[in-house]
């Protein structure tokens, strides 16, 4: 994609052309499967907000059901001012005035580039409509490959195809259907930085399914974490990882170690069998969290050795197995009976079954209420 | 039904040479430049042979039969060029060839757009009934198209038909009124199209069900509605299988000579087929001329394999490979939804229900009385049917042929798609071109060759002969059935008992056979009903002692006996039925849209 927009004219930076995307208790169902169990969300214009869960959480289903392709069984959903989809109310995905990025791309095979981008614009003259296809084909990279057919594209061109065709309309929010998912590792960060670049000078509202966290981390102002057909968390990024509200969240964005254990009555410590010292946070737990609880630290904040020794938390651990991963080192420690994973830099001499001192500041413990399993 | 990618090498060096080198296109490019033609196996080469002497042969003889002066197998019948002659330098065969073109391009077109709007319909839309109404089209695809016509004979002639003669007193029209008359050429495009139809549906139904529901939604998603989605993106995303369509169904029609004749259509113009079928069978007869007619029709019907197997390689370029199975949105009908399902209702009612309940009104009426208040139900017509000797004979026949044809079929088909699919040896796609091409070869014109070919040995007059003749033009379904069997099963399956030592033989025994069990099993079941049902070639075959009972039905209608056609007509049904149900319930395949 090109950086130089003085041209695009049409485009400016920092101009907002989205609407607000307003989801109120959305239920979807198929059959006497629900899918979808009642989820609230609110985007406002601009904002990338990204629909993040394992397979099967209901965002794909989500998703489509904003695009007006499922129909909704209970809630409702705004875009800008007007319901598109309430009790008895379904305006049909073509009138809603949105577009959308499909996994599989649907590059629509017997038609070329500047076709498949033109497809959407209608009811203006010819000559505005191939300007208009020639600048979103600019902004995307491809003014070269219009004459060609999509499926003679690699893949990565097939995408900005799909984006581009996605954005040529000016849709008023932007639906992106794990578009990265079929692409190899290089070109998905890559890609990575062009969707977000563009979201932003484009000015649109965009919604983003995927299961990657990285990529919802990455792009999102905002992440709403989706479990079995529930909303986990809804959060910024930043917060989703530093204050996780349940042992899913903790798990299922960046993996955490989780320490079951009763949180006594000053809401700051917590104790855990197995341990002989309270683990100990520098914030109370969060009104609401039960005295069964457990406290969760990333592994990336577990000190070892010396370094361990001054912090609030400090374990006497074994190594029990360790990994070299280039930039760290993955480590498994065992205390008492349980499972701790650290990460340590490369150069430090290890050895399994090596007794160490490891240790976690109080303000990288925050406690979650316990699962149930 | 190409199994070969015969362009895609030079397709993908020139992705893999140009201007995107970001993608994995280059290791695939690399991959086929590389894979090594391995020279022939003793498999593909016995292969070869088999079907040189199927399918080659009998053509071969088509011409040679038309170069001779008299009918085969008499001793003064030499070298002659007259019958060539006669066919390609007077303008006597003009018109009919002009005709039958037509006739075969309009049965066509009307067949693909009716079976197109049909798949639409039932693969996209909210009509009511879907199930039922998909069985509604599929279902006359086991009824032979003759057992058709001799139904819409019962139905649609002119004076004695039953739509005629009781419509007239309910309408309290004129004794010689005629509401509808069958034995026209429109007759004839009308009962072909009801036959036919059923292709295209499937054709284009698979390959709407195998369509990535992504370019649809993407067209909603940019603000276009049903209709010009549907114009605009669907249609020509299946132009291959409608193109497909369109050749295979001329093609046949082309060849049907059963249809007109059961029909008694009396005009001045006869289509090839049925000259071939006269100039062989009537009195007098001269087997060199038909011989040199069907080197006429054999040309144009290469012409149509030509564009039929473009549009199939063609097709594949649209295959779309995310098959995501989401759920699709049906497009809402609205006031369209109820005229919609009675649209396909009432083909059901044209192409199945009446033609049976005509015959079965036909076999319980001594007289062929056709006048509903007349009829005095008795099953006098059954039982004289069934005492006779004959009609067992022809029942054991049909069992012969119908267990015989399907399983050479399978056979030869296994080995086919083996050499082609796994083997990938020199002669893979001689072999692939072999199998499809009887498609092109119309059933009249085939056996005519067949007759050339085996009257001086002692197959002829046999059972055996039949089923020879018949499992030729089985090859191509029964290669693709087996083949995309086969495509399924991953070689590393087969690489790993090779591994584990077996040798290839016992690898292809153990691993690959039992594994495609169902593709077999259901191409067998399949070509069991179209053996059981078959006319075209087996009319010009059978002698009174090979004869089955489609054969006999025929017999029974040229000598004007309407009733005992009916009698075993339905016998044959019924033989169909317990074979489908055998073949659903003993061997668990199963025969419907998703694999026909």
């Amino acid at each position: 994609m090109t950086i130089e927009t003085e041209e695009a004219t049409a485009v400016q930076a920092g101009h907002i052309v989205g609407a607000s995307l307003r989801v109120k208790d959305l239920r979807i169902a198929y059959g006497s499967v629900e899918a979808v169990k009642g989820i609230s969300f609110d985007i406002e214009p601009g904002e990338f907000l990204t629909l993040l869960g394992p397979s099967g959480c209901g965002k794909t289903t989500t998703l489509r059901c904003i695009a007006g392709l499922e129909p909704a069984s209970g809630g409702t959903i705004a875009i800008g001012d007007v319901v598109v989809a309430g009790p008895g109310k379904h305006v049909q995905p073509e009138k809603r005035g949105i577009n959308m990025v499909f996994q599989s791309y649907a590059v629509w095979p017997h038609m070329t580039v500047e076709k498949n981008v033109g497809y959407g614009l209608t009811g203006m003259s010819k000559a505005a409509a191939k300007s208009r296809v020639d600048e979103v084909l600019e902004l995307v990279g491809l003014t070269k490959y219009g004459k060609r057919y999509g499926t003679e594209l690699s893949g990565g061109q097939q995408q900005r195809v799909a984006l581009a065709r996605a954005i040529v309309t000016q849709p008023k929010v932007l639906l992106f259907d794990e578009p990265l998912s079929n692409l190899d590792a290089g070109l998905r960060e890559q890609m990575r930085f062009e969707i977000l670049e563009l979201q932003r000078r484009v000015g649109i509202t965009a919604v983003y399914v995927t299961h990657d966290q990285t990529e919802a981390m990455s792009m999102s102002d905002k992440v709403v974490l989706l479990n079995d057909g529930l909303i986990e968390q809804a959060d910024v990024p930043r917060e989703l990882y530093r204050r996780p509200r349940s042992e899913f969240a903790a798990n299922f964005v960046g993996r955490a170690n989780i320490l079951p254990g009763e949180l006594a009555a000053s809401r700051d410590r917590i104790t855990v069998p197995g341990i002989a010292t309270p683990v100990i946070g520098a914030e109370p737990a969060e009104a609401g969290t039960e005295r069964t609880a457990s406290a969760v630290f990333r592994a990336e904040n577990v000190k070892a050795g010396v370094e361990a020794e001054r912090l609030e938390n400090k374990w006497p651990a074994t190594i029990t197995r360790f990994a070299y991963l280039g930039r760290t080192l993955d480590v498994q420690y065992r205390v008492g009976e349980l499972g701790v994973r650290g990460e340590l830099p490369p150069g430090t001499p290890l050895e399994v079954g090596q007794s160490i001192t490891i240790g976690v500041a109080a303000t990288d413990i925050h406690f979650v209420p316990r699962a149930e399993d | 039904m190409t199994l070969l990618e015969k362009g895609s090498r030079p397709s993908a060096e020139k992705r893999a040479g140009g201007d995107h080198p970001e993608t994995g296109t280059v290791s695939i490019a690399t991959r086929t430049r590389t894979a090594k033609r391995m020279p022939a196996s003793p498999l593909a080469i016995v292969t070869l042979i088999i079907l040189l002497g199927l399918v080659v042969a009998p053509l071969i003889m088509v011409f040679y039969g038309a170069f001779q002066s008299g009918a085969p197998g008499l001793p003064k019948t030499t070298w002659s060029i007259k019958a060539i002659l006669a066919v390609y330098t007077t303008p006597t065969y003009i018109w009919p060839l002009i005709g039958t073109l037509i006739l075969a391009v309009v049965t066509a077109l009307i067949s693909v757009a009716l079976g197109t709007l049909f798949a639409w319909l039932i693969a996209r839309t909210n009509v009511f009934l879907r199930r039922t109404l998909e069985w509604g089209i599929i279902v006359p695809l086991f009824i032979s198209p003759f057992i058709g016509a001799v139904a819409w004979n019962i139905l649609g002639a002119p004076r004695a038909g039953m739509i005629n003669s009781n419509l007239r007193w309910m309408l309290g029209l004129q004794d010689d009124a005629q509401i509808v008359n069958i034995s026209t050429l429109p007759g004839v495009v009308f009962v072909m199209m009801l036959y036919f139809m059923p292709y295209a549906y499937l054709l284009v139904s698979s390959s709407l069900r195998n369509m990535d529901p992504g370019l649809e939604e993407a067209s909603y998603m940019n603000g276009r509605g049903v209709a010009a989605t549907a114009f605009r993106v669907t249609l020509p995303i299946v132009r291959p299988a409608l193109t497909a369509a369109f050749f295979m169904i001329a093609i046949l029609a082309t060849g049907v000579y059963t249809i007109p004749l059961a029909l008694g259509v009396n005009t001045g113009f006869a289509p090839l087929g049925l000259l071939v079928y006269l100039k062989n069978t009537q009195y007098p007869t001269n087997q060199p001329l038909a011989a040199a007619i069907g080197t006429l029709m054999f040309w144009f019907t290469l012409l149509g394999i030509y564009f039929y197997r473009r549009a199939i390689r063609n097709g594949r370029r649209y295959v779309t490979l995310a098959g995501k199975a989401t759920r699709q949105r049906p497009v809402r009908l609205g006031w369209a939804r109820w005229p919609a399902t009675v649209l396909i209702a009432i083909y059901g009612l044209l192409a199945a229900v009446l033609p049976y309940i005509a015959l079965i009104l036909m076999a319980l009426t001594p007289y062929a009385i056709t006048d509903l208040r007349k009829i005095q139900a008795s099953f006098d017509g059954f039982v004289r049917v069934l005492a006779s000797i004959d009609t067992w004979h022809a029942l054991l026949n049909t069992v012969w042929i119908g267990l015989i044809a399907p399983t050479i079929a399978v056979i030869i088909a296994s080995a086919v798609a083996y050499v082609i699919i796994r083997q990938r040896g020199r002669l893979g796609g001689t072999l692939d071109y072999l199998s499809t091409f009887p498609v092109a070869v119309p059933a009249i014109v085939f056996a005519t060759g067949m007759l050339w070919l085996y009257i001086r040995t002692p197959l002829y007059a046999t059972v055996l002969t039949l089923a020879l003749a018949l499992v030729a033009g089985f090859m191509p379904t029964a290669t693709r059935f087996i083949s995309t069997g086969l495509m399924q099963i991953d070689p590393s399956l087969e690489e790993a008992a090779r591994m584990s030592g077996a040798s290839r033989f016992r690898a292809a025994f153990t691993i690959t056979i039992p594994l495609i069990r169902p593709a077999i099993l259901s191409a067998w079941s399949l070509l069991f009903i179209f053996a059981s049902r078959e006319v075209n070639e087996t009319v010009l075959l059978a002698t009174p002692n090979t004869r089955p009972l489609a054969v006999l039905a025929w017999n029974d209608l040229d000598a004007n006996d309407p009733a005992a056609a009916a009698v075993a007509s339905i016998l044959l049904t019924v033989f169909m039925v317990v074979g489908i149900l055998i073949s659903r319930f003993v061997f668990r395949t199963r025969l419907d849209s998703s694999n026909l």
